[in-house]
């Protein structure tokens, strides 16, 4: 009996492996090949636009209405999740999928997806550290761990140019396999053009290196290898990583297939509007402040549109509608209510004419008037079907802006400058200009006369006229090597960023310590800011970058608020970790971290080792 | 007596020779357990005897897959509950009938409209995060308890989750009128049997195969009206606006007095109605001492008192047994169940809110525009973002339908005298379609596109058992010894087609066809788990005094990763029968005491597909795949739970006190959590791994009391209760997991079920006030408002000190007036249902702290001597005109009620039964048995609860885990039932 028993459950045991195998999904693969991974993970980076909703207010681009309120006051907001996306991105969304796309390829010798793979890492992972700055990376997707340590931003940074190296080799190799269109037809980048990509490669090292220019050893450590990178980069706009989406407004099959800021999402409504900062440097109306009340000097003209004297030193333009000294990036980068029919723009002088107001940090009312919506009117909501997909680059179907020739240009501007090759910076400066002229020209869409379909208020040729004669202009073209200023080359970078770079344009703001006014070589607290207001150079000071930038609480007109107390005084210097991940469930590896801990109050104040001058320090007086 | 042929707790069939009976002789026929007869005796007569009440335990046997133990001998605790009480309870399904009649048993109904799922838990909660719920086997074949989850829709979770639609679990398609018996097993012992999927206990049922000897038919009915109450007042004070200002445009009803006359409307009432409910029941049944066969059939129609509400049923049930030969016996059942149920939402989208919220100077009841098509919005009412959930009712569809069979085969072998072979083949099959859609007009200003879902479930269930025993005594029968060695086979296997479409082109027209193409997405999802097991047994009885029962069982799972997927589990049971002793043999008050433990170890598996979750299309333009939330595990293990028990149960005082006790302990370690959140630097939002561990003891008791038994005049009467009280805490965690919560429970404010180390499963957390170290609430020296957490901690715990059923039963000749409460003692209750009336000032007691004038909250001032000896006592008063267009939404601990008690009338019942010769004389035997009745269920509650139902349950069955029970947020509880009916037997 026994021994009938035995055998009977040896028979049953050896049937046993093939009935059991019935885990399998027969419904979805759990497993697929590496090009299908591609479009998702490239498409996921429109959560750069999603985070650029904390980083457009945090860099002065855009006030808001919305929940993003508090990035505003550079403060974020408790037990939230807003600001994290990028986080999502890079480990989830982006995370094991593009670990598996890679690991994929490596093993099938298809080095071509492979150092594609390695690219879009570099990048995600170079701008995950300029938001958040310390993040776990060498303990990250270790399978069965349940806590994760972090590693400090010197580290991430070392190793986002280890793997720009790393895309750059494997896309020299050859690859064993012929793809046929299963790159092209799903990189929605650069359509699997692999001297694109290796260029890409390029400029994620000359942007990682860029964000390290304020650093004492810049010029010794990294200028050259910057100035290197970026000779085998971008050159032209055609070079640009822009990431295009189907668009389709209403008859798209997924919303996502739209662009964020696009009129159908309704991601922006009139919730975002362009900050009066940014209408100050791209209209040329910086203000004039007297320096003993910090309140801006009414003109006794009775003109409401410049109610105030402004600065004598504009750096983009002026308001001087001479030719040269328009700026056309105006008409398109901000929105006005103006010529609501479009029916003079292709009009130079109704164009010049357009009046720009922006708001303020929580509130579309500004200085000077109320700003208008993104898309140029003061709509709360937009019905798609009545007003079309949108302008510019909030249309349904632009695509995303990831990293721009012009941007790379004044990158290289930077490093020439700070190596005193004013020469070069020069150049550089040049083409980073007329490539972002360019830039904004190829995203046009104008607005057809009485149509109700939203647009940009000029013409392209018109754009095209006015663009060259900037560039001859006194703001360009009449700047010499002499005395071309940092503030030339930042708030020209500033503006080619604008919007869509606002995590770029924030780093460069943070690594320039928002030009606070401090002694030592970094600003604390009570040397640069007190618990109520932070005090910031004056637009005389020649070392003062950003003309006419002012935090929040400081000693200016319309500044003249104080922190959130937990900021102890400080601006913020990175986003915090997103909450649902790392709050709620990797709080003691937050506790560690250096010089203020993760786990403090005042965490989004702690200085990144980005900005600060030498090797980070393992305590701050804050 | 030569041999048994058939012997189930209803009767007991014995062939038997007698030679020589003397000439007029009487024959007394006894049996343990059975009143004894006297009969005269003739050739190839049939004697019944009648089951002795008071005996039950002596000869209670479980059955265990289709085959008999003796009651005695069983170690740990098992209940019976007899079907006729399930019968008479007047409940449509048999598992809610069970709430109160069995100790330890605790049974949550999603609500009172027909058809709502019901979760039951034995004991305690052994999962933080998947299924709790018994194992139900009918026959020794496992039925499938299933409950529709709505988030499986193919719009993915965008219109329904567990939160606002339930669905009935397929444990309520089972006809009682079939159940011969029903045993209750308690705790893990029940696995080593029947599997892990019985780790929670396990509920057995054997169904009625037919009578010997004449052949019968029945017919019974049943006629029910139902209606709501508890619900709480409207006021009709201050008409809407923000404080002090009438204005339509807001919800919220803070604004000026209503002027002097105004009409006012019952709008709650009139989302609802008088509820009717229909049941017939017929059988026939027939058979010989070798054959038996019975067919039956059932009808319910159930009309709600939510209006539009209902629920269909009808089963057809065939079975019957036969002793082919001397050796071998058949045995079979089928079973077709068809269901239909419409429903409605629940919860903040069900009726009752929606009505809430409804303007009362406007009759909502007229819910159509002039036009006839369009939703109408309330007179006066500027914003149009009200939803008219009569509208809704009558314009939407929330529908689901079923056939299913349950069908088994089973052949036993006698080879020789000590042992057995049985083979035993079951299938359970079902064939689902859920189906939704939303009007276009329903929605805010009528702006809607129409939505609509449909769902094609069905699961095919096989199982197989072989079993082989052996059986003998030893050293003149003081040894009894059995063993059994069994192979088992398990599959379910579930396939789900879903599909949603939107816009629809005609207004009025439900279905998918009428959904604009492009909006049209599908999905399939089909899973398959399979398990096969050996399992052994062997019992030692000695002298019938002292049992000992070893099992073991090993599993393999298809759901493991094969380097784990196979799982061994022991148990051992063990009883002593106090009253076989000598010194206690036959005593007068202490008739039988017996002593029980037992141990068991319960294996269990993952569900399937959680070792490699599927990728998901992106959504994204390009398309191609990407993970969803949760991540691959590779190394996922089984989870195990170790339980032991103690206990007895005796008969005292001549059998007139029947009472039973256990204690219980178990150890759930190494649960499979699914979803189980942790850095995202693990790849993924959500993991599938062996993280919790956790403890539940408790007690359970049960004590039975003839007061009066008085043979002369019939008069009996008989009090039972039952008790229980169960605790558990979290022994594990990983460290850095502070709190696991069920998003599902996120349903008023911030309170959710999160589970955190050192606390029950049964917590609730939520953002509680700041307190010093002293406990005292901290005030905003500012504005006055206390300070609340930011971070989620413990705030109470739903779990009840103790749960309690009281039956009584009179019996007086032939009237029988029965009754059952059911009860909870010191519960907590979240009452978000005030919580909402609160904050919109819908209730009257939000009239009361409107009139209140300005507030000081109790509290000091935070202001630095919070910390000191002399905190500064705040003195800020608040005035609700600050709230503007609320008056007090307030926070998390305003909404918990604790110590809540509670004892609903579940049942109550008078039933009559017709003398036996008044049956002969009028008609002449045509009808051998009669039986009329009138009966309630849940006509009283006595409660200090304030919200609308004590029990409340927030969350469907379908979302598992530690489940919604305790949320009362917009409940509709039970309505009060009446019913009337006759039993007939022909």
């Amino acid at each position: 009996m026994i021994k009938a028993l035995s055998v009977l459950l040896l028979l049953i045991n050896m049937g046993c492996n093939n009935y059991l195998d019935v885990n399998k999904n027969i419904d979805a693969p759990d497993y697929v090949d590496g090009y299908l991974y591609l479009a998702g993970i490239q498409q996921e980076y429109q959560g750069m636009y999603w985070d650029g909703m904390a980083t457009t207010g945090l860099s002065q681009m855009f006030g808001t209405t919305s929940g993003y309120a508090n990035f505003t006051s550079n403060y974020y907001n408790e037990g939230s999740d807003t600001g994290g996306e990028i986080w999502r991105v890079a480990f989830w969304l982006q995370g094991m999928n593009l670990e598996n796309m890679i690991n994929e390829s490596v093993a099938a010798k298809n080095y071509t997806l492979a150092g594609i793979g390695y690219a879009m890492k570099a990048y995600t992972w170079d701008k995950l550290t300029k938001e958040y700055c310390d993040a776990p990376m060498k303990e990250a997707f270790q399978s069965n761990r349940l806590s994760f340590d972090y590693d400090y931003q010197s580290e991430i940074y070392k190793q986002v140019r280890s793997w720009a190296v790393t895309a750059i080799n494997y896309l020299q190799m050859a690859d064993s396999t012929n793809y046929g269109t299963k790159i092209s037809a799903n990189d929605y980048i650069y359509g699997g053009d692999k001297t694109k990509w290796t260029k890409f490669a390029y400029g994620v090292i000359v942007s990682n290196l860029a964000s390290l220019s304020n650093k004492s050893n810049f010029t010794t450590a990294y200028a050259d290898s910057l100035i290197l990178c970026a000779s085998k980069s971008f050159t032209s706009n055609d070079d640009n990583a822009t990431l295009s989406v189907a668009g389709g407004s209403a008859s798209s099959a997924y919303s996502s297939y739209n662009n964020y800021w696009g009129i159908y999402r309704g991601n922006v409504g009139y919730s975002y509007f362009q900050h009066d900062y940014a209408v100050q440097v791209m209209t040329g109306t910086v203000f004039d402040y007297d320096q003993a009340t910090g309140n801006r000097i009414p003109n006794d003209q009775d003109n409401k549109y410049y109610p105030y004297y402004l600065a004598a030193k504009q750096i983009i333009c002026d308001t001087l509608k001479t030719t040269g000294h328009y700026d056309p990036r105006m008409a398109v980068k901000l929105s006005t209510t103006d010529d609501a029919t479009y029916a003079n723009i292709n009009n130079a002088d109704s164009v010049k004419a357009y009046k720009y107001y922006g708001g303020s940090f929580g509130s579309a009312a500004g200085p000077i008037g109320t700003a208008p919506s993104l898309y140029g009117s003061t709509a709360t909501t937009y019905d798609v079907t009545k007003v079309g997909p949108g302008r510019w680059l909030f249309r349904d179907n632009a695509p995303y802006i990831l990293m721009t020739c012009a941007e790379l240009k004044f990158d290289l501007a930077e490093a020439y400058w700070k190596k005193g090759d004013k020469d070069n910076a020069l150049a550089a400066f040049k083409d980073g200009v007329t490539a972002d002229l360019a830039f904004t020209a190829k995203y046009l869409t104008p607005g057809t006369a009485n149509s109700t379909n939203i647009g940009d208020k000029i013409s392209t040729s018109l754009f095209n006229k006015l663009a060259a004669e900037y560039v001859a202009g006194p703001y360009v073209g009449g700047i010499t090597s002499d005395n071309l200023t940092l503030s030339n080359i930042m708030m020209q970078k500033w503006v080619a960023l604008y919007p869509w770079g606002a995590l770029e344009a924030w780093t460069d703001m943070r690594k320039y310590f928002y030009d606070i006014s401090y002694s030592d070589n970094y600003p604390y607290l009570n040397n640069g800011w007190d618990i109520n207001t932070v005090s910031q150079k004056w637009d005389t000071d020649a070392s003062k970058v950003y003309k006419g930038f002012y935090l929040s609480p400081a000693q200016v007109a319309g500044r003249k608020g104080t922190y959130n107390t937990k900021n102890h005084g400080s601006p913020c210097f990175r986003i915090r970790p997103r909450y649902n991940s790392e709050y709620m469930w990797n709080l003691p590896a937050l506790k560690g971290l250096l010089p203020i801990a993760g786990t403090a109050e005042n965490y989004q104040c702690s200085i990144p080792w980005f900005a600060y001058p030498g090797d980070l320090p393992t305590s701050i007086n804050n | 007596m030569d041999e048994i042929v058939s012997l189930t707790t209803y009767h007991i069939i014995l062939s038997f020779y007698i030679l020589n009976v003397p000439n007029k002789g009487k024959l007394i026929i006894s049996f343990v357990g059975y009143i004894t007869k006297t009969v005269d005796p003739t050739n190839n007569m049939v004697i019944t005897l009648d089951e002795d009440s008071k005996m039950l335990g002596e000869v209670e046997i479980t059955a265990e897959f289709g085959m008999k133990r003796v009651a005695r001998s069983v170690g740990s605790s098992a209940q019976n509950v007899k079907a006729a009480d399930i019968i008479n309870s007047g409940r449509d399904n048999f598992i809610t009938a069970l709430q109160g009649r069995v100790s330890g048993i605790n049974i949550t109904s999603s609500g009172g409209t027909p058809g709502s799922s019901t979760t039951v838990t034995l004991r305690s909660l052994t999962s933080i995060s998947g299924n709790n719920q018994p194992l139900y086997v009918i026959d020794g074949i496992p039925m499938n308890n299933s409950t529709f989850d709505p988030g499986t829709f193919a719009d993915a979770g965008a219109n329904f989750s567990t939160r606002n639609l339930d669905f009935s679990s397929r444990g309520n398609d089972f006809n009682p009128e079939d159940i011969e018996s029903l045993t209750v097993l308690k705790g893990a012992a029940a696995a080593a049997l029947y599997g892990s999927d019985a780790s929670n206990g396990a509920i057995i049922i054997t169904t009625k195969k037919g009578r010997p000897g004449k052949g019968r038919v029945s017919y019974s009915n049943s006629f029910s009206f139902s209606n709501a109450y508890g619900y709480p007042d409207m006021q009709n004070k201050y008409s809407q606006g923000a404080y002090g200002t009438t204005n339509y445009y807001y919800t919220a009803r803070y604004g000026g007095l209503y002027p002097k006359d105004t009409k006012f409307y019952d709008n709650v009432g009139a989302v609802l109605r008088t509820g009717f409910s229909q049941q017939h029941n017929a059988s026939v049944e027939a058979g010989s001492d070798k054959a038996t066969i019975r067919a039956g059939i059932s009808f319910l129609d159930e009309k709600g008192i939510v209006k539009l509400t209902d629920y269909k049923r009808m089963n057809l049930t065939l079975s019957g047994q036969s002793q082919i030969t001397d050796w071998l016996k058949f045995e079979g059942s089928m079973q077709y169940t068809s269901t239909k149920n419409n429903k409605a939402l629940r919860g903040t989208d069900g009726p009752l809110y929606l009505a809430m919220r409804w303007p009362i100077i406007d009759d909502m009841s007229n819910y159509m525009n002039p036009d006839g098509s369009h939703m109408r919005y309330p007179n006066l009412y500027t914003d149009t973002d009200l939803l008219n959930p009569l509208f809704g009712m009558h314009k939407n569809k929330l529908y689901d339908e079923s056939d299913r069979i349950l069908a088994y085969g089973a052949i036993t072998i006698t080879p020789t005298k000590h042992t057995f072979i049985r083979a035993q083949a079951g299938w359970d099959l079902g064939m689902q379609t859920f189906e939704t859609s939303m009007h276009p007009y329903y929605s805010a200003a009528n702006g809607g596109v129409g939505k609509y879902n449909m769902a094609k479930a069905n699961f095919n269930d096989p199982t197989l058992n072989f079993l082989a025993g052996y059986n003998n005594t030893f050293f003149k029968n003081k040894l009894t010894f059995n063993a059994q060695v069994g192979y088992h086979q398990i599959e379910d296997g579930n396939s789900q087609l879903s599909t949603y479409g939107s816009k629809f082109q005609v207004i009025d027209f439900q279905s998918i066809n009428n959904c604009d193409a492009a909006t049209i997405t599908s999905s399939k999802i089909s899973t398959k788990r399979r398990i096969q097991a050996i399992s052994t047994q062997a019992e030692f009885g000695w002298d019938n005094m002292a049992f000992l029962t070893l099992r073991a069982r090993n599993d393999w799972s298809s759901t493991l990763p094969v380097n784990n997927r196979h799982y061994f589990y022991p148990a051992a049971e063990f009883a002593f029968i106090m009253t076989e002793l000598p010194f206690l043999k036959n005593n007068q008050y202490v008739n039988y005491l017996k002593l029980r433990g037992s141990i068991a170890q319960v294996g269990k598996d993952a569900s399937p597909l959680s070792i490699d979750p599927e990728l998901q299309t992106t959504g994204l333009t390009g398309g191609g795949y990407m993970y969803g939330y949760s991540g691959p595990n590779k190394d996922l293990k089984p989870e195990m739970t170790t339980s032991w028990e103690a206990g007895f149960e005796g008969r005292f005082w001549k059998d007139r006190v029947v009472t039973d006790f256990t204690y219980f302990h178990t150890h759930c370690a190494n649960q499979i959590v699914n979803g189980f959140r942790l850095s995202y630097a693990t790849g993924f939002v959500l993991n599938n791994m062996n993280v919790g561990t956790f403890n539940t003891w408790g007690w359970e008791g049960h004590i039975d009391v003839d007061i009066i038994n008085h043979e002369a005049t019939k008069f009996r009467w008989n009090v039972g209760l039952n008790m229980s009280h169960t605790n558990s805490k979290v022994v594990y965690l990983p460290p850095n997991v502070s709190e696991y919560y069920n998003a599902y429970t996120w349903n008023s404010g911030n309170i959710r079920n999160g589970i955190m180390v050192g606390n029950p499963v049964t917590t609730l957390t939520g953002l509680a006030y700041t307190r010093n170290s002293k406990g005292q609430k901290l005030i905003n020296a500012t504005t006055g408002l206390p300070y609340v957490n930011s971070a989620w901690s413990v705030i109470g715990d739903r779990e009840p000190l103790l749960r309690f059923g009281i039956t009584t039963a009179v019996e007086f000749q032939n009237f029988r007036l029965s009754a059952m409460f059911a009860g909870r003692y010191h519960a907590t209750v979240v009452n978000g249902t005030k919580r909402s009336m609160m904050s919109s000032g819908t209730s009257w007691e939000s009239v009361r702290l409107r009139e209140r004038g300005p507030v000081v909250f109790n509290g000091v001032l935070k202001d630095g001597n919070e910390e000191t000896s002399n905190p500064t006592p705040n003195n800020i008063s608040v005035s609700y005109a600050d709230y503007g267009s609320s008056i007090y939404s307030g926070y998390d601990e305003d909404w918990l009620e604790k110590n809540v008690n509670y004892l609903r009338m579940q049942e109550l019942r008078l039933s009559y039964t017709a003398p036996q010769k008044f049956l002969k004389n009028v008609f002449n035997g045509f009808i051998s048995n009669a039986v009329v009745y009138v009966s309630g269920n849940d006509l009283f509650t006595w409660t200090n609860y304030s919200g609308i139902d004590a029990v409340g349950n927030t969350i469907s069955a379908a979302a598992g885990g530690t489940g919604g029970e305790g949320y009362d947020v917009w409940s509709i509880p039970n309505p009060r039932v009446f019913s009337f009916g006759v039993s007939l037997t022909f």
